[in-house]
């Protein structure tokens, strides 16, 4: 995954066959941090703090359905990636690079979730002779990352002064 | 959290800050956790708050170092709003009262 070339509306990145595979692979996981995992405050701040609370899971509730939605729509999307030689380009909006980071690190941290939120982060072969479920949670974890930290380093080698 | 970004000097907060803002009784708070990278954070520091990336890098390294930032003193709506803009990038961030 790299910048392939810079304009004002867009950005557009170079895949190779297997991280197009993967990338949308990886959008396909969100939502991965279950519902109701933020909390608004690690104190008691007011006798409304329920409800408060409650007005936060709706909201966070409510992105979560409209990003999952996104990400089905954007994938769907005919041509979202062209193929070039030597693998894919897509066009990523600018406007889009703030959602689709909300949808990698959720993944990210979805996954670092589901394998117990350990800390610190298990190395690869810590998981060796372990479920089969836990090394795919630990791949999908840093395959998310990978693709975020890529992203973020498009986004600033991209910017137009 | 994960090491990314190389060391940068620390913000220096100018007295300009708001007499109202400090006056504000809630707290955004950032916790640290090992999942989130610090480039990440820097970055959605500096979409959430407009901040420059100094001061974003500033806060972010209290995080990793302190094990918590505060990140702004405001009214409850307000502050409620911030949480939510990061919790939405799935970081570690809440209310707290300005005891």
């Amino acid at each position: 995954m790299k910048l392939f070339r810079a304009t004002q509306p867009a950005l557009i990145i170079q895949f190779s066959a297997d991280e197009r595979r993967m990338f949308a692979d990886v959008l396909l996981e969100y939502p991965a941090v279950p519902e109701a995992h933020q909390q608004l405050s690690r104190s008691r701040l007011s006798p409304n703090d329920d409800e408060h609370q409650q007005l936060l899971d709706e909201a966070l509730a409510a992105q979560r359905a409209e990003l999952r939605e996104k990400v089905q729509l954007w994938l769907k999307t005919p041509k979202r990636f062209r193929r070039v030689k030597g693998g894919f380009n897509f066009a990523l909006l600018r406007t889009d690079t703030a959602w689709l980071l909300q949808v990698l690190n959720d993944v990210r941290v979805g996954s670092w979730l589901r394998l117990g939120a350990p800390d610190p982060l298990p190395e690869i072969d810590e998981l060796f002779g372990q479920p089969r479920e836990r090394f795919q949670h630990w791949v999908l974890m840093e395959v998310a990352g990978r693709f975020q930290m890529q992203l973020l380093h498009i986004l600033q080698s991209g910017s137009i002064a | 959290m994960p090491d990314t970004t190389p060391v940068v000097l620390p913000d220096i907060e100018t007295e300009a800050e708001s007499r109202s803002e400090l006056d504000a009784g809630y707290l955004v708070v950032c916790w640290d956790d090992p999942i989130n990278y610090m480039d990440f954070v820097t970055h959605v520091f500096q979409q959430v708050f407009g901040w420059p990336r100094q001061k974003a890098e500033f806060h972010m390294r209290q995080v990793h170092h302190e094990g918590r930032s505060i990140l702004v003193r405001e009214g409850l709506e307000k502050a409620e709003f911030y949480v939510h803009q990061l919790q939405k990038f799935t970081l570690h961030a809440t209310l707290e009262r300005d005891s």
